[in-house]
């Protein structure tokens, strides 16, 4: 390890590590501690903030695994996922598999590493509101709903409500994530619909250097219905992009159209410039995703496009 | 803290701090198969099987590991010295040169020969994307698992005759 980060990590010195028998006991502690209170899903990006020197206040740290929060339920209008659910237990679910319109799942999933995938829990990838993780964007395109449990009972927000800024979420200090809802109420028009996630990398192991997942359905005039589009490393938070959106829902699946829309989305995006990529890079990377995801959107529907 | 998992077969108790990764906790242990590479998840040489799933063992904390079941490459072969066929394959392949990746490769291709023993190349290569190695490369070492698979399921059809 680099001397700085020695020096860094050796700052991260909880003193307790709290396997929790109730969710009372979570709101108790996180109560008590606030900020120097931290759930673990499995540690991942809590490792790597260690290692950048972010957590010395962190003292206790909070392991749900007797909550009960590891499962993935498909119900009638809704699939419901425990936030302790391992990412790869999900990938691996049919539903996500199998089901165009929420396949965007199991691709995003199989595109990290196997190692993180086995170990990492959706409410760790979630919480972490870190802009540059897969799930976020790919929950924001299927219209998720968040669970939060806290000590006036469980709140459910849209995630489209949840990140406020790089590092912020809208959780207050007596709250956890439990659980994920993503709506599967398109089901009768279900074999029109698909979603895909589609990433740029620098290299097979790393960050996107942008994520983009598209959600739609197209007509049987070739007319885009319902739209939506999100990604992730264009900006301090993971985002949806309602201006393409808009530029899609309701045209017809043609070249003009994916035009206007690519350079929207080059518009809509705020990204900064970091070791991967320029802004500029990224708003040409976010014309060029939106294209493909469209069209791989529109291969999954049968739905014939401009070649 | 306490800690209380099973490490190859055995039950095992060990103290640990609550900031310490699970890395460092099994090579205190004894455990010195499992490398220390890039501390930060994406070399792989740390890589071990949890409940018999590939996991970064850098970037993990120790108390995660709490109640699990941990296998590392000296949990491979027989006790009485016997290789894992995955080891055999490694060797005959020639899959290693300076030899410290080697072990998080030996557990990554556990996981894949269990998971998907008739994996196709392309399948293994890209298993193996969060495993690098920076002197032989990978052909040898893809070819040690597609020799090994094969192996696997040669066997599996005697046993079935
Ligand atoms: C080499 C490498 C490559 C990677 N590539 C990708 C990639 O391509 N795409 C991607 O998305 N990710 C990638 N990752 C990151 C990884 O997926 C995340 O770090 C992981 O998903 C975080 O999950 P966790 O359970 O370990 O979270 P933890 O580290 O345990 O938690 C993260 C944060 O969320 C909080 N938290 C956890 N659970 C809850 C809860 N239920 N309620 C409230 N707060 C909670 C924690 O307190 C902490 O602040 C990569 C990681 C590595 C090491």
């Amino acid at each position: 390890m680099p001397q700085i980060y020695k020096q860094s990590y050796s700052e991260f010195r909880p003193d307790e590590y709290i396997y929790a028998k109730s969710k009372e006991e979570v709101i108790a502690i996180l109560k008590q501690y606030g900020e120097s209170a931290r759930i673990v899903g499995a540690g991942i990006t809590l490792h790597e903030m260690a290692v950048l020197g972010f957590l010395p206040h962190v003292k206790k740290l909070i392991d749900l695994r007797n909550l009960g929060l590891e499962y993935v339920r498909v119900e009638g209008a809704q699939v419901r996922i425990g936030a302790s659910t391992r990412l790869r237990e999900i990938a691996s679910n049919d539903f996500f598999r199998k089901d165009p319109a929420f396949q965007t799942v199991s691709e995003a999933i199989d595109s990290i590493p196997l190692q993180v995938a086995n170990a990492a829990t959706l409410g760790g990838n979630l919480c972490s509101a870190v802009p540059i993780l897969s799930m976020p964007p790919v929950l924001m395109a299927l219209d998720a709903e968040l669970v939060l449990t806290g000590s006036k009972g469980d709140r459910v927000i849209s995630i489209n409500e949840f990140y406020l800024d790089y590092l912020l979420t809208s959780i207050q200090p007596d709250e956890f994530l439990s659980e994920v809802r993503i709506p599967t109420r398109e089901q009768a028009g279900r074999n029109k619909r698909a979603s895909t996630y589609l990433a740029e990398k620098v290299v097979a192991v790393d960050y996107p250097t942008l994520s983009l997942t598209a959600a739609l359905s197209i007509d049987k005039d070739s007319k885009f219905e319902e739209v939506r589009i999100a990604v992730g490393s264009a900006g301090r938070i993971p985002t949806r992009l309602p201006n393409t959106e808009k530029s899609l829902q309701g045209k017809k699946f043609e070249n003009s159209t994916l035009d206007k829309a690519s350079e929207s989305a080059a518009k809509e995006i705020d990204p900064s410039a970091d070791l991967r990529a320029s802004p500029e890079y990224r708003r040409t990377l976010v014309s060029y995703l939106l294209k493909q995801a469209v069209h791989k959107c529109a291969s999954k529907i049968g739905s014939g496009g401009p070649r | 803290m306490d800690l209380r998992f099973t490490i190859n077969g055995f039950d095992t108790e060990v103290e640990a701090k609550a900031h310490e990764n699970l890395r460092d906790v099994l090579r205190r242990t004894g455990f010195k198969s499992v490398k220390k590479g890039c501390d930060v998840g994406g070399c792989g040489a740390c890589t071990v099987l949890v409940d018999g799933k590939a996991v970064y063992s850098c970037c993990v904390l120790a108390g995660w590991a709490q109640g699990k079941k941990i296998t590392t490459v000296e949990g491979l072969g027989s006790e009485s010295g016997t290789l894992d066929s995955i080891q055999e394959s490694f060797i005959l392949s020639g899959a290693a040169q300076c030899g410290y990746c080697t072990s998080g490769f030996l557990m990554i291709s556990k996981e894949i020969l269990a998971e998907k023993p008739s994996a196709t190349e392309i399948e293994i290569r890209k298993a193996l994307s969060g495993n690098l190695c920076r002197c032989t490369g990978y052909a040898k070492i893809v070819e040690a698992i597609i020799v090994a698979s094969k192996q696997q399921s040669s066997s599996a059809r005697a046993l079935a005759v």
